[in-house]
């Protein structure tokens, strides 16, 4: 009897296998690994992904993963979608030197990787397929030159907080870039009083915008390398009763970066002049759609040259243009 | 010959007065860091001595300090707890939750405090009752927590911005002492009595000191560390509580890497890793605010931003390597 279970049971198991072959033949199994979930940007190039999902319907299988900002979670992660069966890779990647391995990895299984909002380019070790990601340094230049600008119009001079994320992020060495560029083509109007690094952490943006403010009560504008920190950074110029509306004494220029919902709402409330925009749909959007061409051999013109998105700035008098376009947009 | 005989006590008393110079050190030490870095900061920024940094440095120190006030019990009995920062971000997740549905200020203290109490419970029972080693179980703690706070969450951010967070954070006492504040000076002063003016305080630090000993003399062992769990988890609860209303932001990485901080400042207040020495306060309380004024110090002296992290593991270093010294020689 027991033995009879036994064959029955091995015969079964190899039906489900055959059977589950079978009707995955047809779909392109697209492996997703993101770096986070637990801001609103990475929310809006999930919208994205899934936007892309749902218009290749059956075609495609997908299988999302997030390793909440470890890099070498994430590489396991790729290593356990591959042995899976992905057909293709489309990533946020956490780390540009972990991820290599990563690469090297599909480039070794002929899987298509694709990269999105953080660039990676190929070298003699590794081959990208495509990405699509945001300009960084192009989008802080312009997005600073529009601060330059106001403050020659309105004569001021910006004394500038710059709260830093990661030091290992290379979008946030990209933005640092950026504003350094401005920073040194307008000397008489740009001065960065300090750099506080917060490695992303929100109680170390508190007590460094804190402790900023105390130590130069003259900083007058804070340029934070993501709209995550705006919440902590609005309850330390709350706690200094300097989140005020434009204009008001003691007004302190906040420069959100990406276009979150907050970062809208302060701009609706007149208490933020700019804000740095992503399309962040879009690289969603376009890794899953050029993972899914790569994979089933689809010749898109689209996807030969790498995107390299500026952005755009939302500014108070482009607002009604403009920040629809954000993902923050409600 | 004679010389000989002189010269043992001369070496004996140079021995002597090394001895007292280190213990010297390692009772005032602290307060001699302290003094040293505010006149260092102080000479760097005029603005580091106002008495606005000051209550920011308080502020800055309350949800770490409360935190390591609950861990001093368990470091006492010779365990150590760092599920703190899932504690903290469990309970900041379940306040803002609960706050936003309608439930007040004392109520969320409640909730909180009751919250890590249960999960320090959990940790207790495990490394008290099963004797299994407080970092792998702490550890394990530390993970399933996160994940359930984050599958609870779903990956997203909350904010504490509702009247609740808004009324821990702005309510000053009399004018000027910020609440937040008087919860911290309320949490270490009860601390402090509890461990030296209380059985409970004193068996923690015989168990801490001689483990098999207190067993021998008739005190509940496991009780006593359970107990110890217990507070710790409910401080940390408090602590997340606090911590969820200051940053009004709550995310996934909320309070990450919180855990070593929250250890190197109460090793750096002089609570031992191998237990039984050290107070809440002014202990673990001085630990916190050296930490905390080297942070606010190198942002008032506008230091590169690349310094940071190294003065922190440098912090760390010391305070670790201090109480190793402090315990050569002494097994437990």
């Amino acid at each position: 009897m027991r033995k009879l279970l036994s064959w029955f049971l091995v015969c079964a198991v190899c039906v489900c296998l055959f059977a589950g072959a079978a009707a995955g033949a047809e779909k392109i199994a697209i492996g997703v690994a993101m770096d986070n979930l637990d801001d609103p940007f990475w929310m809006g190039v999930k919208k994205g992904i899934d936007a892309a999902v749902k218009e290749l319907g059956d075609k495609v299988e997908i299988n999302i993963q997030v390793c909440l900002g470890d890099a070498n979670v994430q590489h396991k992660q790729i290593e356990d979608m591959v042995t899976a069966g992905a057909d293709a890779i489309a990533c946020i990647y956490v780390d540009s030197e972990t991820i290599r391995q990563s690469v090297e990895l599909c480039n070794e299984k002929n899987i298509p990787f694709v990269y999105m909002d953080r660039t990676l380019e190929s070298d003699d070790e590794i081959t990208v397929s495509w990405g699509f990601a945001t300009d960084n340094y192009a989008l802080t230049v312009a997005g600073w030159e529009y601060m330059a600008d106001y403050a020659r119009k309105n004569g001021i001079k910006w004394k500038v907080l710059e709260l830093v994320g990661s030091l290992t992020d290379q979008n946030v060495l990209f933005r640092t870039e950026g504003f350094e560029k401005v920073m040194a083509d307008n000397p008489g109007i740009i001065e960065r009083i300090q750099s506080v690094p917060t490695e992303w952490n929100l109680e170390k943006a508190l007590a460094g915008c804190t402790n900023a403010l105390q130590a130069s009560p003259d900083i007058n504008c804070i340029f934070m390398h993501s709209d995550y920190l705006l919440a902590p950074t609005i309850q330390a110029l709350e706690a200094a009763g300097r989140w005020v509306e434009i204009g008001k004494p003691g007004h302190v220029a906040v420069m959100p970066f990406s276009g979150a919902a907050l970062s809208i709402q302060a701009m609706k409330e007149k208490k933020v002049e700019m804000c740095f925009g992503m399309d962040t749909f879009g690289a969603g959007y376009e890794g899953v759609i050029a993972a899914y061409n790569f994979a089933a051999g689809i010749d898109d013109p689209k996807y030969k040259a790498f995107v390299n998105d500026p952005g755009f700035v939302i500014t108070q008098e482009n607002f009604a243009q403009t920040a629809p376009r954000a993902y923050g947009w409600e | 010959m004679s010389a000989a005989r002189e010269e043992r006590p001369q070496a004996l008393s140079r021995l002597d007065r090394m001895e007292r110079l280190s213990e010297a050190f390692y009772r005032y030490g602290l307060y001699i860091v302290l003094l040293a870095l505010v006149v260092l900061f102080y000479a760097l920024n005029s603005n580091f001595l106002s008495a606005n940094n000051a209550v920011n440095l308080l502020l800055q120190t309350s949800s770490t300090g409360i935190a390591a006030a609950g861990l001093v019990f368990v470091m006492l009995t010779g365990g150590i707890d760092i599920s703190i920062s899932a504690v903290m971000f469990i309970t900041a997740v379940i306040s803002t939750v609960l706050t936003d549905m309608g439930l007040g200020l004392i109520g969320a203290i409640a909730v909180s405090i009751a919250c890590g109490a249960v999960i320090g419970a959990v940790n207790g029972f495990f490394i008290a009752k099963l004797k299994m080693t407080p970092i792998i179980v702490t550890l394990a703690v530390m993970y399933s927590v996160r994940g359930l706070a984050i599958g609870f969450i779903g990956v997203k951010t909350l904010f504490f911005t509702n009247a609740v967070g808004a009324y821990l954070v702005k309510t000053r006492i009399l004018g000027y002492i910020p609440l937040i504040v008087v919860i911290l000076a309320v949490v270490m002063a009860l601390c402090q009595i509890l461990l030296s003016r209380t059985l409970l305080g004193k068996q923690m630090y015989a168990i801490g000191n001689n483990r098999s000993g207190a067993q021998k003399m008739g005190i509940a062992v496991e009780k006593r560390i359970f107990s110890a769990y217990v507070l710790c988890g409910a401080l940390a609860g408090l602590a997340g509580l606090v911590s969820g209303a200051q940053v009004g932001q709550v995310s996934p990485a909320f309070a990450v890497g919180q855990e070593f901080i929250i250890i190197s400042a109460a090793v750096l207040g002089g609570v031992s890793l191998f237990g039984g020495k050290g107070k809440a306060f002014p202990g673990a309380f001085l630990g916190v605010l050296i930490i905390m004024c080297i942070e606010n110090g190198l942002v008032m002296a506008r230091t590169n931003m690349y310094a940071y992290t190294i003065v922190r593991g440098c912090v760390i270093f010391v305070a670790v390597m201090l109480d190793s010294f402090h315990n050569k020689g002494e097994t437990r």
